[in-house]
């Protein structure tokens, strides 16, 4: 299947989006947005008036998109560059890193763990050796509906949550930051491993709430896990707040639940410890079956 | 007077479920009405969804609530005619397939 781009014509809208919703910072994400053949074009769209850009990238990017990065000045451009673990492909891991080292402070490691036995300390090498910024930003990969993308499954979470926090440690001895993305839940770690973090100086937002992505067709999307579930038009009056609040009403029924069959009782949740985890995961769980059920019409009376 | 004949009770296919711990939560999709299930109307949840049929049901609640058939099945009827009321289920009446006569939940 050919690959579909943003018309760069259409990135107005976007801005118009954001302006109207008083943000200052564009993210640009994809698939890889760097393999945009006008990247270099959107970069000073995005940038025009001052704002600031956020790069979501694989860091396998086109040396020319590369290039247009690296002379950005640092204050305006952060790109995260997703890493994957150098034992899974050799190649694509000196390809990252040697990004990261072009782009310097403008670069901020991501690593997504989508298997329990991941290990994810070569980062803190990777961040001394390339003079990146000191923070890393962990993520749990979340299912799409279909759940065909690589996930973690929640039933996993417990186990990884004792690396991650051996991991925030080994960070915080040389001031490096565990930034946490979307959907980690109270119950992954024990008292004592929240401690832990806490000392560690990680904070984790134990929620799943609309981070509003706009696709290729001008429809906002909850988040890109959600993307095939809901959606919204992105119309020339609507801002972000918005879209936020009918995203929450429309998702509101099934947050009544979580990736977990204990999650309505929670404990946790009731205090406002947490919100039940990745809704997408969440959504995976509800069934649809439809039946029908034949009672005799005569006795329907007698009640 | 003739036989009105069974009626149907419907589930349509905007409906979804989940089972949690101590509840059973209902989604009509289209609407965003939910709805909670617990107790013995979970329970005939259940075994809708898994399509057994009325008689089944109600041998199940009698020994769920330790009652006789005869209260089982009245149970089971206020609990599906509730479920009507509410907009979960649809009826039509004639067995097997959608009537005319539907409620859409
Ligand atoms: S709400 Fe669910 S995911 Fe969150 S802590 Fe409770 S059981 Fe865990």
């Amino acid at each position: 299947m050919a690959s579909r781009f943003l018309e760069t014509e259409r990135l107005a809208e976007r801005l118009d989006f954001l302006a109207r919703s008083g943000l200052r910072e564009v993210r640009l994400l994809g698939g890889e947005p760097t393999l945009h053949p006008a990247f270099e074009e959107l970069v000073e769209q995005a940038r025009s008036g001052g704002r600031e850009i956020t790069v979501f990238s694989n860091g396998l990017m086109p040396a020319r998109a590369l290039d247009c990065l690296a002379d950005l000045p640092v204050w305006q451009c952060t790109v995260v560059v997703n890493v994957n673990q150098p034992d899974e492909s050799e190649q694509d891991y000196y390809r990252q890193r040697e990004t990261i080292r072009r782009l310097g402070e403008r670069a901020m490691p991501g690593f997504t763990i989508y298997r329990p036995d991941f290990e994810a300390e070569f980062l803190l090498d990777l961040i001394a050796a390339t003079g990146c910024s000191p923070v890393i930003r962990l993520g749990l990969a979340h299912p799409c509906l279909s759940g065909a993308n690589r996930f973690l499954h929640p039933n996993q979470y417990r186990a990884v949550a004792l690396k991650i926090v051996r991991l925030a440690r080994a960070a915080a001895q040389t001031d490096i930051r565990l930034d946490f993305d979307c959907g980690f839940v109270r119950c992954m770690f024990s008292d004592t491993e929240l401690e832990r973090l806490r000392q560690a100086q990680a904070h984790i937002a134990w929620e799943c709430s609309p981070i509003l992505d706009v696709d290729l067709d001008g429809k906002v999307i909850h988040c890109y896990p959600l993307a095939q579930f809901m959606s919204l038009p992105l119309t020339p009056s609507a801002t972000t707040a918005q879209m936020r609040s009918e995203f929450e009403a429309r998702t509101r029924p099934y947050r009544q639940t979580g990736i977990f069959p204990q999650c309505s009782a929670c404990p946790f949740r009731a205090a406002g410890q947490c919100s039940g985890g990745c809704l997408a995961a969440t959504v995976r769980r509800f069934r649809r079956t439809p039946f029908q059920i034949e009672m005799p019409a005569s006795e329907r009376g007698a009640l | 007077m003739s036989d009105p004949g069974p009626i149907v009770y419907h589930c349509a296919p905007t409906v979804c479920w989940v089972k949690d711990s101590e509840q059973t939560i209902l989604v009509e999709e289209r609407s965003g009405q939910s709805w909670s299930l617990c107790g013995p109307e979970a329970v005939v949840w259940d075994l809708l969804v898994l399509k057994y049929p009325a008689d089944r049901i109600v041998e199940f609640l009698a020994a769920l609530l330790d009652e006789p058939h005869e209260r089982a099945q009245q149970e089971l009827r206020s609990i599906l005619q509730r479920w009507e009321e509410i907009g979960l289920l649809a009826t039509g009446k004639g067995s097997h397939g959608q009537s005319g006569n539907q409620r859409r939940v």
